[in-house]
């Protein structure tokens, strides 16, 4: 659309039809917190700037922009929703921070776990085939043109520059190339010999039968978010699965979507009739499990290839709102998160529920020094013991690296994880300069045939536990990741690890 | 707790994060808990100008950046030979080792060199898991002992608020300091 808008001869090359994959099957939440949690809000308001641009213009986007609705169960997820309400306002977004009464007051159905929230007054939720349909109309009217039923098996390219795309026997000629096969992108990219940090994600949504009226906005718990269409329908969801291409639906996670909908939204089986949970069919066209793309760090992936150089990369995973935008920051593969985007902020009491209860800690290691800070938002009176400084004895003498790479078992990873994640949260609170959470890369060395094996196998358990590890070739890892690093040419795999990094 | 110094402190709680030390400090309770203090070392070159920003793992050869354009190398390997707890040495044979096992990776560190060698002693508990919770036998006194501190520290701290606080965490259930206990 845009590029037909900048007066660019543009020809569209789809499988199916407009909105047939993610763009159609997904929740529809036009959203910031995403953009909040991974540090693109900047990004995220351009793009939604455009549609709301393009909604005032008249398109039928069905856009209802009344508020996403970002509730707590639990303090935990209260206090994270703080410390997203600091960044939204260092944002300039429109945003409340809002206590349980006042959520209600707000939402009177929401359910009675829900201990406060966070409210986004200018986001909300469109009809995603809708708004793909609004944008392929007027692209047309641009003078794009649309080819549907044609499957791109190729790009071209002839001395290091794109010539074109095959599909079936035909050759469609082109000096510029826009990859935004969404999931399948990674597979047309590698047939051109670029790597592409890409992977198809299942998201699977329930939907209610019409219900009464419950709410405008999109109502967003940690593990669900749920939104009202104009039809009444409640859709719930949705998950993000890294099963590959497998496109079967689960009944288990169905239930399970129910369930986290009714705890975290409003009281759903309020309506008059229950939600009927053999409404959703993987034959529905607006609801069937869908193939996102998920980026690393689920970010954009938007710019030129590094090579070829004149094709250009695009996916996305987000793409309900980011289609708006136009060509985003640099190529962010590999990037882990982003602390450069953490602002310091005044935490507050996460809660009182300690007050008056007197706790000494001995040791101001990393481990003290957390668990006191912590007890002391909760309104304990701590005193901490050590006998030298903080950070005196092991953890001012550590390698110091944040890692869940060899960490076995399951749980013992799992709590790994969730640790790491959870430092750009307390930094937040202490400043940033001592986090470093850019990544960690793996390689087999030396590289004899069991090391090489062991380090796959070890991979292979990561990746099937949902871990993040990517393959990268170590030419790819030198171009773009560490210039200075010298991977030996013995070295065919090289792993890449977002997030994992080491503390200062 | 009554201090070295002879001061006594009141409380309702008393947290042995004490790492190393958290045996010792048990002790002091009359409490048990299977901590073994194991010796970890790593080098760190002289400033060097490459601009390194990932921890990179080389088998089992680990590199990072270190600040002030520094970097630090550890291997399990360097642990094995280095005396317990002896305050460490530039001449020590880890040292050059360090640099070699650098070098195919950054040529330029085997021309700058080593500025310092660090020693420090972590707390392994006997089945290398973090040991968090209650201690089955004294009321009052709640350990926090891990040797992946540096990585746990964010999350246990959460935690083990939340725990102190009322809730309920059963993320911590498979580290409880009772696992150890013998039957009968």
């Amino acid at each position: 659309m845009y590029l037909g808008r900048a007066g660019i001869k543009c020809l569209v090359l789809e499988r199916s039809g407009p909105a047939a994959e993610a763009s159609g099957g997904n929740a529809g939440f036009i959203r910031y917190a995403h953009g909040l949690e991974t540090g693109t809000v900047e990004f995220v308001k351009a793009s939604l700037a455009l549609l709301f641009e393009l909604a005032e213009e008249g398109e039928a986007f069905d856009l209802v922009r009344e508020g996403y609705l970002l509730v707590a169960p639990s303090w935990e997820r209260l206090e994270h929703l703080r410390m997203l309400h600091g960044r939204a306002r260092a944002a300039g977004l429109k945003v409340e921070l809002l206590g349980a009464a006042e959520l209600r007051a707000l939402e009177p159905a929401l359910g009675e776990a829900v201990t406060g929230g966070l409210c986004l007054a200018d986001a909300g939720h469109v009809d995603p085939v809708r708004t793909t349909q609004a944008f392929v109309n007027r692209a047309r009217r641009l003078g794009v043109e649309f080819r549907f039923g044609v499957s791109v098996d190729r790009i071209l390219i002839d001395g290091g520059r794109v010539t074109g795309v095959e599909a079936g026997a035909k050759f469609y000629p082109a000096p510029n190339v826009v990859l935004a096969a969404g999931a399948w992108s990674k597979g047309l990219a590698a047939g051109c010999g670029l790597s592409l940090p890409v992977e198809p994600a299942r998201g699977q949504m329930l939907a209610t039968v019409s219900l009464p009226p419950l709410t405008r906005r999109v109502i967003r718990g940690p593990e669900a978010g749920l939104r009202q269409n104009p039809a009444g329908e409640v859709i719930i969801g949705s998950t993000v699965e890294f099963v590959g291409f497998d496109k079967g639906v689960d009944p288990a996670t169905i239930k399970s979507l129910f369930e986290k909908g009714r705890s975290d939204g409003p009281q759903i089986e309020r309506g008059r009739r229950r939600p009927d949970l053999g409404r959703f069919a993987a034959h529905d066209p607006g609801l069937s499990p869908h193939h996102r793309p998920c980026a690393k760090s689920q970010g954009p992936l938007a710019g030129h290839g590094p090579q070829p150089d004149r094709d250009v990369v695009r996916a996305g995973h987000g793409a309900g709102h980011r289609r708006a935008h136009q060509p985003g920051p640099d190529f962010p593969a590999y990037r882990g998160l982003q602390t450069g985007t953490l602002r310091r902020s005044r935490m507050r009491l996460i809660s009182n529920r300690l007050a008056g209860t007197k706790i000494v800690v001995i040791g101001a290691g990393a481990v003290g020094a957390v668990a006191a800070y912590r007890l002391a938002q909760a309104g304990a009176e701590v005193t901490i013991v050590e006998r030298r400084y903080p950070g005196g004895g092991t953890s001012g003498n550590s390698f110091a690296w944040l890692n869940s790479f060899r960490k076995f078992p399951r749980h013992y990873h799992q709590l790994n994880v969730r640790s790491i994640r959870t430092y750009p949260d307390l930094a937040l609170g202490l400043g940033d300069e001592w986090l470093h959470p850019d990544g960690a890369i793996h390689w087999a060395w030396p590289p004899e045939p069991a090391a090489v094996e062991a380090l796959r196998q070890d991979v292979r358990r990561l990746r099937e536990w949902g871990y993040q590890v990517e393959v990268a070739d170590p030419e790819q890892v030198r171009r773009e990741l560490e210039p200075d690093l010298l991977i030996p040419p013995e070295v065919e795999e090289v792993y890449v690890v977002p997030g994992e990094g080491w503390l200062g | 707790m009554r201090l070295a110094g002879g001061e006594s402190l009141g409380a309702d709680l008393v947290i042995n994060a004490a790492g190393p030390e958290g045996a010792r400090v048990a002790a002091l309770a009359r409490a048990v808990v299977p901590l073994e203090r194991r010796v970890g070392t790593f080098v760190v070159s002289r400033p060097v100008p490459v601009g390194l920003r990932h921890v990179v793992h080389a088998g089992d050869f680990h590199l990072r950046p270190d600040g002030g354009s520094r970097l630090a190398f550890h291997s399990l390997r360097f642990d094995g030979q280095v005396e317990a707890e002896k305050p460490p040495s530039l001449e020590h044979p880890v040292c050059a080792e360090a640099l070699r096992l650098a070098t195919p990776f950054l040529p330029v560190v085997g021309r700058v060199g080593v500025e310092s060698f660090r020693l420090g002693v972590r707390p392994m508990p006997a089945d290398s898991h973090p040991i968090v919770g209650f201690d089955p036998e004294i009321a009052g006194l709640y350990h926090i002992l891990t040797h992946s501190g540096i990585t746990l520290a964010a999350i246990l701290g959460l935690l083990v608020t939340k725990e102190l606080a009322g809730g309920e965490v059963p993320e911590l259930e498979p580290y409880r300091p009772a696992r150890f206990r013998q039957p009968g």
